[in-house]
């Protein structure tokens, strides 16, 4: 794995990202990522063939209920807030909605 | 009393002989916030009317004698980044500045029904992500021995509180040592229990495989207080585990000797000469309390931080993601979709949570993943299995928790790589999920001054009970 990203690619990050990026930012942000980018890819050197991946330090058990439709009392608790305790927070709302700008656009 | 340190036995002592009421214990620690906390900002907000409304409903209870409870009456701090019904939450970040919790985190319930009096909530890095404080969207917060100083961070504000007894104990969260280092730098205890101890329900989440929560307090004793009402399983968060859960007892050398490893990548020349130095003190008083000492090694120490500054951004980009703009917390109001997506998490974000998600998102992104990713979750299970090794040849790990004491502020800020690097000794043992406790042990002549310092005590998985129990001795033996 080669630690250089060009500018390009820090664009197309931001972009998946969803972040907004200034064109003076990017060639700081390619420096930094750069470095940090050399730092972890030390794990390269260190043989890992034989080795099973871990995604959680303890064994857990799969929390399961039994498909009832009945709620215990944390959820239900948790149910029972107002809405608008929520709802109230949405930078936009429409009635007991969030608002969000259409996704679908259609081309006229 | 009222004027100097206690502990939580005294401050019962005190309620229960009606030497003094709750509401008077919650009117010093106010007044003592605003005395002290202009100089150290440790608070992002301190909720008055609430605190005094719970001690009057205390003095209530003491009045007509209901049973007396684990933590009544003690006034405490919480980090920003846990949920307290009805108070704002920002977790340090443009983006939740007028964010209101509507409802109480598992860990508050749990002190609120234990009678934990909660003060207020308490400044950190964004989003818990970074080693000083620095990062927090609304001021830097300062080290109560030296005020040109950091606390240490993430959870610095929590640190500070304790500290300069502005409350008597204080919730963090620790993800790569934030609990443990500022707790190190402002000379108070500070513990990461076992991951799936303690639930996180209501916790903002930063990397979801590592995040901990855990105590402050000025006393082993105290943090033990605070961690028996905080741990237990919880249906609300999947990754909890029962309360009787135990650890696995020692298999080779069982001779009923108390052992103790010191691993010998964290006493390198990176170790500043005076932590050293003090680092010999305390193996001294180990060896005083009758432990033997055994040098040991764990390989994989330096490949610990690069597997974590790969595991942490990928899961922050990934729960970060939430932060649109749309349901709750800062809109940019731009006129599009993907417009208002970008403007609102570029003027929301700070710098180095930007920074993380990107290379989170580098290292998630198609063709990285297996080299990066991947790689790290293996390389994790090779530091799980060198903690596993040495865990059975000694009880505990004995280590510095940071190679330096406090930095000023400022110091590091320039480089984000030099700022990963403070977290070098507390790391490893958050990437395997273990249970850490960071001890004050006297001070350290450091760049002229007199600075607070730690040692940190590693257990296995699930042995916080000998943890703390050896953790209280050390506390005595220290004193003598």
């Amino acid at each position: 794995m080669s630690n250089e990203i060009n500018k390009d690619e820090v664009r197309r990050i931001a972009q998946l990202a969803n972040i907004g990026l200034d064109e003076d930012e990017t060639a700081k942000l390619q420096k930094e990522m750069e470095s940090v980018l050399e730092y972890v890819g030390t794990l390269k050197e260190m043989n890992t063939d034989n080795t099973q991946p871990t995604s959680h330090t303890i064994n857990l058990v799969n929390v399961s209920r039994k498909d009832a439709g009945i709620l215990s009392g944390p959820r239900k608790n948790l149910q029972s807030i107002e809405q608008g305790k929520f709802l109230d927070q949405a930078p936009e709302k429409h009635k007991e909605f969030f608002k969000t700008h259409p996704i679908f656009v259609s081309k006229k | 009393m009222l004027d100097e340190k206690y502990t939580i036995e005294d401050l019962h002592i005190g309620l229960k002989s009606k030497k003094f009421s709750a509401v008077e214990v919650v009117e010093k620690f106010l007044e003592r916030i605003e005395e002290k906390d202009k100089n150290i900002f440790s608070y992002l907000l301190i909720d008055k009317e609430g605190a005094l409304a719970q001690a009057r409903e205390i003095d209530a209870r003491l009045s007509k004698n209901l049973d007396f409870r684990e933590l009544e009456g003690v006034p405490m701090a919480i980090k920003d980044n846990i949920l307290v019904k009805d108070l704002r939450c920002t977790a340090g970040s443009k983006i939740l500045e007028n964010f209101m919790a509507p409802y109480d985190a598992t860990v508050i319930k749990k002190l609120k029904e234990a009678g934990a009096i909660i003060l207020g909530k308490t400044n950190l890095d964004e989003f818990a992500m970074g080693s000083s404080t620095e990062n927090s969207a609304f001021g830097v917060t300062h080290n109560p021995y030296d005020f040109d100083r950091v606390p240490g961070g993430s959870s610095g504000g929590s640190a500070a509180a304790t500290a300069s007894f502005q409350c008597m104990g204080a919730l963090g969260s620790d993800t790569g040592g934030s609990i443990r280092q500022p707790a190190s730098f402002c000379g108070v205890v500070g513990m990461r229990p076992t991951y799936g101890r303690i639930s996180r329900f209501g916790v903002i989440a930063m990397a979801s495989s590592l995040d901990q929560v855990g105590p402050f307090g000025n006393s082993v004793a105290d943090v033990r207080k605070f961690f028996n009402v905080l741990s237990g399983q919880d249906e609300l968060d999947s990754t909890t585990v029962p309360k009787n859960t135990q650890p696995e007892v020692r298999k080779k050398d069982k001779d009923g000797v108390l052992k103790i490893g010191l691993p010998k990548e964290y006493f390198s020349d990176k170790l500043h000469p005076q932590v050293r130095k003090k680092m010999d003190e305390a193996i001294e008083i180990f060896k005083k309390m009758g432990a033997e000492i055994k040098e040991i090694s764990l390989p994989t120490t330096d490949m610990s931080l690069a597997t974590y500054y790969i595991l942490v951004p990928a899961e922050v980009s990934a729960n970060l993601a939430r932060y649109d703009g749309v349901r709750y917390g800062y809109s940019s109001g731009a006129g599009n979709l993907i417009e208002n997506y970008l403007k609102t998490r570029k003027n929301g974000f700070g710098k180095e949570v930007r920074r993380r998600i990107f290379l989170g998102t580098y290292v998630l992104s198609a063709g990285y993943y297996d080299a990066y990713y991947l790689k790290a979750q293996k390389v994790r299970t090779k530091i799980i299995e060198d903690f596993k090794r040495s865990f059975s040849e000694v009880d505990f790990l004995l280590t510095p928790i940071t190679p330096t004491p406090a930095f000023k502020i400022g110091e590091m800020t320039k480089d984000p790589l030099a700022m990963y690097l403070s977290d070098i000794f507390t790391v490893p043992t958050s990437v395997a999920g273990l249970p850490a406790i960071s001890v004050p042990f006297g001070k350290v002549d450091y760049e002229n001054k007199n600075l607070p310092f730690g040692v940190q005590i590693i257990s296995r998985w699930f042995d916080e009970d000998n943890l703390l129990d050896l953790a209280e001795k050390f506390e005595q033996f220290s004193k003598i």
